[in-house]
């Protein structure tokens, strides 16, 4: 399954890095609420 | 830095004008960018240094029913938790320009509808964070306007805090699903 995309700005380093996302990564923004297609899911 | 006053006729050294260079009122920390994304990471960008934070950002949506929202982190781990935050939205398309839509949120700060790159319509922000890299309760004020995928104008109102004493590093922009464009520029607050 091909995960979401991750863009990194370190300015510690000045490196950038742009990768699919880790399995880490997508359980916390699963966990954000983010989905592939937005979903109107506000809190009301 | 605390605040020099010169004397009439007193020569301003290159060391005078640098040091105030640096302490100025905001002082330019970082920018940056992603493409495409789903989010986006800073890194490194709160420190000791500067208690507060001003945040300039702007956002265009690749997909529909899309919000913009942001997070703290440190190095190594996201806090996805433990915020409340709400963003009210002035519809500016009708005459009155009427309360009409909102965003909220517990994982997250929210900000509004997210811009929309098909047609190059950005939605900009502008907001305050105190105390990010403080062991305490970490707090979020700021404005913002532009478009949402419907077509019509906003403008919002956001704020929100998180409750860990995590002394944060740095932020994430992410939107509610699929992927957006951000662009982002983070200043400091001068101190003293």
């Amino acid at each position: 399954m091909t995960k979401p995309n991750i863009t990194i700005n370190d300015h510690e380093t000045g490196e950038t890095i742009e990768r699919e996302m880790t399995d880490d990564e997508y359980a916390e923004l699963i966990a954000s609420g983010w989905t592939e297609e937005p979903q109107d899911d506000r809190e009301p | 830095m605390a605040i020099k006053t010169f004397a009439s006729g007193e020569i301003l050294t290159a060391s005078d004008t640098n040091t105030f260079l640096t302490n100025s009122g905001l002082v330019y920390i970082a920018q940056g960018f992603g493409i495409n994304t789903s989010a986006l990471d800073a890194n490194s960008v709160f420190s000791s240094t500067y208690d507060n934070y001003r945040v300039v950002v702007q956002t265009a949506s690749r997909s529909t029913l899309q919000y913009a929202r942001f997070q703290f982190r440190t190095a190594s781990t996201v806090a996805t938790t433990n915020y409340a935050s709400r963003s009210n939205w002035w519809n500016l398309t009708q005459a009155n320009a009427v309360f009409q839509d909102y965003d909220q949120s517990s994982t997250a700060i929210v900000g509004g509808p997210s811009g929309d790159q098909s047609l190059n319509r950005w939605s900009i922000w502008t907001f305050d964070i105190s105390n990010p890299n403080k062991a305490q309760q970490t707090g979020v004020t700021g404005t913002g306007t532009g478009v949402r995928r419907d077509d019509n104008w906003y403008s919002w109102i956001m704020g929100g805090i998180q409750t860990d004493s995590t002394q944060f590093t740095g932020i994430r922009f992410i939107p509610n699903g699929g992927n957006f464009d951000v662009y982002y520029k983070i200043y400091g607050y001068r101190q003293s």
